[in-house]
């Protein structure tokens, strides 16, 4: 009976056989043999004419390759050499192979990788030359179609294997054949960058030999392979970002009300396999969120050789005689990406402040891009005549009487960046020309001026003109606080703590005794602020000169020095012209006392006690409270944003906007509105509010209410004057009980 | 409603407003010339080519109806041309049809077979590789009715062609065919399976006496010495041995199991027959032309397996027994091991 019945199941197609082969592998090794051996006929047919096969047995075949690609786990001893005879097919014939088989051999050799049949290495050896194989002219719709499975194909393989642990040997020998694709002069590299991007983009490739990798896609000669490996550069990491953002975004659950909803609903298999689901789910994401691999550092940081690839980009993509080939556009996105690098990693590359200089002109198309590429490209330790050669061609270019408003703004508004990174790269004749349009009838040109005036505020503002100098600056003039402009090549160094002499002052006033460094308290580090501090993306580390801290250092060498210096024989000599103004003395002394010496105070704080993460944190307080943190820390990484530089840009808020916005000023303040029926402390009912609130018909044959029917006229009255000032005090006083 | 007028009216007169960085706005009576041209090609539509009656049959051999198809073989049957050029064309698109999902179809092409072969003797003998390749796949067709009249085209060949060089491949895929296990260590369970399955059907029980009848016109053909007579008579005296250090005189490619000039994916093995004992694996690799290899191959490999199968069918009586019988005969006529 059992024979009759497997005799009526004999499987007269593919799929049927494959079902009932994996089931059962032994008893159907015949009909796989027979089918093997078909393949193999099929394949002979196929091979003996690629070309011109017909339609009916490449289908076959088609099948047939699935089926045994499905089932070869099944049988490693008889088909040992399939996957080899797949790999030769498909590596000889691919040019002649129709499309749908060739699909067909791609998806089975995955097929066959997945099932650990085939290492990865052979696989991406197998078909990556196919990628690549085909010049982009002669790229037809199957041609495109293979292009886009192989690469999807290579993508989720290398995903694949670096799950986990990454499988450093098989990135490496990708890699290498990316560098060999790289090597050659035609656009085929376009397919490394292509590869090296999305792989960048998922964090599965984030080393530095990845960024070389697209440094020499950037150097290579083809213009599209050059400007897909610069724009890497420039965008990769915030596409980054917002890839890992997206996945954390969409939890589409959540946790606490599932929980809640376990303990309420009757408990039920699927509703417990659905919470075990979740909790599954929800380890998952954790795990691959804090993946310990996963490094989150900035492309332009992974840089080997910064300096020789910013020189050879210029070079050869900029200043070279043959750069023509590269347009308006692209020749902007070098500028970009040289000017962040040399702005991140304060590189020198001389060549290109005068190149910058043919394209500052108002008429020039895109110019705020460049004017953006050229103030990112300015740091402290290149030599100010460089800069100043940019800033001298912006303000003859933009600044003048003639010229419209906004063309104006935007040359001030450049000149103000290049000067944050650069303070010293203009003359003081010049920077007072151009505080002159502070005066303006043009808002835009107006702020711009002030802007920049505000900042010769902080930096120097002996540069200034005595009457824009403001308050703060002069008084710290006078005091000889400000001595001197910032000199070139000299790196300021802290010495102290910025600020500390504020809490040493606080500790006086608040009378604290030494050695509370013993309670535990003060050694608590706040949990929930050093948690964002990890989670968040890539910190900003303030830039290390502070202002404050030349203060100390000017102070401590001459603290009897006065002021009112002419700022031009300053910026010349600052130590031997020091012109003495006769001062009342005794103010003198007045203000020596009030100023608590930094540097005393840090040696005597320091000496005497150590600090704890609760000093630290009144610190920062009091440094926000004495507005201390300066507008002078613009950061060497950050960009200059073009559309920033013209004028302010408006652009109608969102709702949300408009609400966050109405709310910033007034976080502390309560909602107004009547306090009724509010209670400051929780508490129950007093026996007062229950009388009050007890019901009329109860209440109405009591004696007290009765009683009031019957009050004499005087009473009456009394009781409704007595009314009256408890009322009126109840306003006066507040409604404390 | 009369600001709103007014508005739009004062909006001509503005003057569009420059931006830095950006280039100025064309002006109003700005006309773009610029084109795009795309082409689009037809080649089924093409009147540059008249098409050929011959070429338009045979893409007919592959249409959807098996009615159609017939018609096309008898058609070409009756009208063969006496033009030997052609052949090419004709046998490359009816090849396919071996494995043709109608029987009548496949019978119809086994009759033009017969007539092409008596009407171009030799044809066969050049496209042999490819024909042997599609009897081969049909052998072993997942379709148990496409199996079935395999042997009906095999037969033409064994009358009309030279087959020696595909010995092996032909031998190996009847085993196959026939649902006879070659691997004896391998459990035979599904030997059993095989064999009811196809029993159960009237044709393929039919099937198997041709089946039988067919491989017994084929160990004939190939296990015994071929009775040459080219008419010329040799003078020159030759050593009787000879003939076994020459090239083989009658076939076409004598070195083709090497598949030096083939496309084709290249097996291990030696390609050496050595005195030991051959094994399955080395089937693919060696050359058949001589008898004593065919007979050495027999006799290692598929004589006893084959001697058991015969046997089995002995038992079954009727005209499958006597033409199993009949094959007994010429395996035991075979001389033993030299």
């Amino acid at each position: 009976m059992a024979k009759k019945r497997r005799a009526a199941i004999l499987p007269t197609n593919i799929i049927l056989l494959q079902n009932v082969v994996r089931r059962d592998p032994e008893s159907y090794l015949e009909e796989f043999l027979q089918q093997f051996s078909h393949y193999e006929s099929l394949r002979d047919l196929y091979l003996l004419n690629p070309t011109g096969a017909d339609q009916n047995s490449t289908t076959e075949l088609i099948e047939l390759i699935g089926f045994l690609s499905a089932v070869c786990n099944c049988y490693p001893k008889e088909t040992a050499n399939f996957p080899e005879e797949l790999k030769t097919i498909l590596l000889n014939n691919h040019r002649d192979l129709s499309s749908e088989l060739r699909e067909k051999i791609i998806q089975c050799l995955t097929m066959l990788r997945n099932k650990n049949v085939i290492t990865a290495e052979s696989l991406i050896s197998t078909i990556f030359p196919l990628l690549v194989s085909y010049s982009s002219g002669s790229s037809g719709q199957h041609i495109k179609q293979m292009r886009k499975q192989i690469y999807s194909t290579l993508i989720s393989l290398l995903k694949s294997v670096n799950t986990g642990a990454k499988n450093q040997k098989l990135n490496r020998s990708t890699q290498a054949l990316l560098f060999n694709l790289l090597e050659q002069k035609d656009n085929q590299g376009l397919w490394a960058t292509k590869l090296t991007r999305e792989l960048w983009r998922k964090g599965i490739w984030d080393d530095s030999r990845t960024v070389e990798l697209m440094t020499q896609a950037a150097l290579h000669p083809d213009v599209k392979v050059s400007i897909a490996g610069v724009k890497f550069f420039l965008g990769a990491d915030k596409e980054r970002e917002d890839n890992f953002e997206e996945n954390s975004d969409d939890e589409g659950f959540d946790m606490t009300e599932l929980k809640h909803k376990m303990q309420h609903n009757k408990a039920s298999k699927k509703r417990t396999k659905r919470l075990e689901n979740a909790v599954k789910q929800m380890k998952k994401k954790s795990n691959s969120k804090h993946s310990a691999t996963y490094l989150n550092f900035s492309a332009i940081h992974l840089l080997r050789d910064p300096q020789g690839f910013a020189e050879q980009l210029f070079d050869s993509h900029l200043s070279a005689k043959n750069s023509n080939k590269f347009d308006l556009d692209q020749k902007i996105i070098f500028m970009n990406l040289i000017s962040r690098m040399i702005g991140t990693h304060k590189l020198i590359v001389l060549g290109i402040y005068t190149f910058f200089l043919k394209y500052l002109t108002p008429k020039q198309r895109n110019v705020t891009q460049i004017m953006a590429a050229s103030a990112q490209a300015s740091h402290d330790l290149v030599p100010p005549e460089s800069i100043e050669i940019v800033v001298r061609k912006i303000a003859d270019e933009f600044v003048s009487d003639g010229v419209a408003a906004e063309v104006a703004s935007a040359g001030i508004n450049t000149i103000r960046e290049i000067l944050s990174r650069a303070p010293l790269a203009i003359d003081s004749a010049l920077l007072q020309d151009l505080t002159e349009y502070k005066g303006s009838k043009s808002k835009a040109v107006m702020m711009a001026a002030r802007s920049l005036i505000s900042l010769y505020r902080e930096v120097a503002p002996e540069m200034l003109l005595k009457k824009d100098r403001g308050k703060t600056a002069s008084i710290e003039l006078q005091k000889g606080e400000k001595t001197g402009l910032p000199k070139y090549g000299v790196e300021n160094t802290i010495t102290s703590i910025p600020g500390i002499e504020l809490l040493a002052k606080w500790r006086k006033e608040q009378g604290l005794a030494e050695g509370d460094e013993n309670d535990d308290k003060n050694w608590e580090v706040d949990e929930s602020e050093n948690d964002s501090d990890i989670e968040g993306d890539w910190v900003t580390v303030e830039s290390d000169k502070d202002i404050d801290i030349d203060i100390s250092d000017s102070e401590d060498e001459k603290p009897n020095k006065d002021d009112e210096v002419s700022d031009l024989e300053l910026s010349d000599s600052e130590d031997e012209e020091v012109e003495v103004e006769g001062q009342p003395s005794e103010k003198k002394a007045k203000t020596e006392e009030n100023t608590v010496n930094a540097e005393q105070a840090m040696t005597e704080l320091l000496s005497s006690r150590i600090l704890t993460p609760a000093d630290f944190a009144k610190l920062e307080e009091l440094r926000t409270e004495a507005g201390l943190s300066k507008l002078m820390g613009t950061s060497n990484e950050e960009t200059v944003d073009s559309t920033t530089l013209v004028g302010k840009v408006k652009y109608k808020q969102l709702r949300e906007e408009r609400i966050a916005h109405a709310k910033e000023g007034k976080e502390d303040r309560e909602k107004f509105g009547s306090r009724k029926g509010k209670r400051e402390a929780p508490h129950s009912t007093t026996n007062k509010e229950k009388a009050r609130k007890k019901n009329f018909v109860m209440m109405i044959h009591k004696k007290a209410v009765q009683g009031k029917q019957k009050l004499s006229l005087r009473d009456r009255q009394r009781v409704l004057r007595a009314h009256i000032d408890k009322q009126k005090k109840k306003g006066k006083v507040g409604n404390n009980k | 409603m009369g600001s709103k007028k007014k508005k739009e009216k004062q909006k001509d007169f503005k003057k569009a407003k420059l931006k830095v960085g950006k280039t100025a706005a064309k002006p109003d009576n700005y006309t773009d010339t610029s084109f795009k041209s795309k082409t689009i090609s037809l080649p089924n539509q093409s009147i540059t080519i008249n098409s050929n009656s011959l070429q338009h049959e045979l893409s007919l051999l592959k249409h959807h109806s098996s009615n159609t198809r017939k018609e096309i073989l008898i058609q070409l049957e009756s009208h063969l041309p006496s033009n030997s050029s052609q052949y090419k064309l004709i046998i490359s698109s009816i090849l396919p049809l071996i494995i043709d999902d109608s029987r009548m179809v496949r019978l119809q092409l086994v009759s033009l077979f017969k007539k092409i072969a008596i009407k171009q003797p030799g044809l066969f003998d050049l496209h042999l590789r490819s024909i042997i390749l599609f009897i081969v796949s049909a052998m072993t067709h997942i379709q148990p009715n496409v199996r079935n009249t395999v042997s009906l085209f095999l037969e033409i060949l064994i009358d009309y062609s030279n087959i020696k060089s595909y010995y092996n491949k032909i031998l190996k895929n009847y085993f196959i065919l026939m649902g006879w296990n070659l691997n004896e260590d391998k459990k035979s369970i599904s030997l059993a399976i095989n064999n009811n399955g196809s029993l159960n059907d009237e044709n393929s029980k039919k099937a198997r006496i041709e089946h039988v009848r067919i491989l017994n016109k084929f160990l004939q053909k190939t296990m015994f010495e071929e009775k040459i007579d080219n008419g010329i008579k040799i003078d020159v005296a030759i050593h009787p041995q000879s003939y076994k250090y020459l090239l083989p005189h009658n076939v076409p490619q004598p070195y083709s199991p090497l598949k030096l000039f083939v496309n084709e994916i290249q097996e291990n093995g030696t390609g050496v027959v050595g005195g030991s004992a051959l094994s399955i694996t080395d089937l693919d690799s060696i050359s058949t032309e001589d008898l004593g290899t065919r007979m050495k191959i027999m006799n290692d490999i598929f004589k006893p397996t084959l001697v058991k199968n015969l046997k089995g069918l002995l038992k079954e009586g009727g005209d499958i027994g006597r033409e199993a019988n009949n094959c007994l005969k010429i395996l035991e006529a075979l001389p033993k091991e030299k």
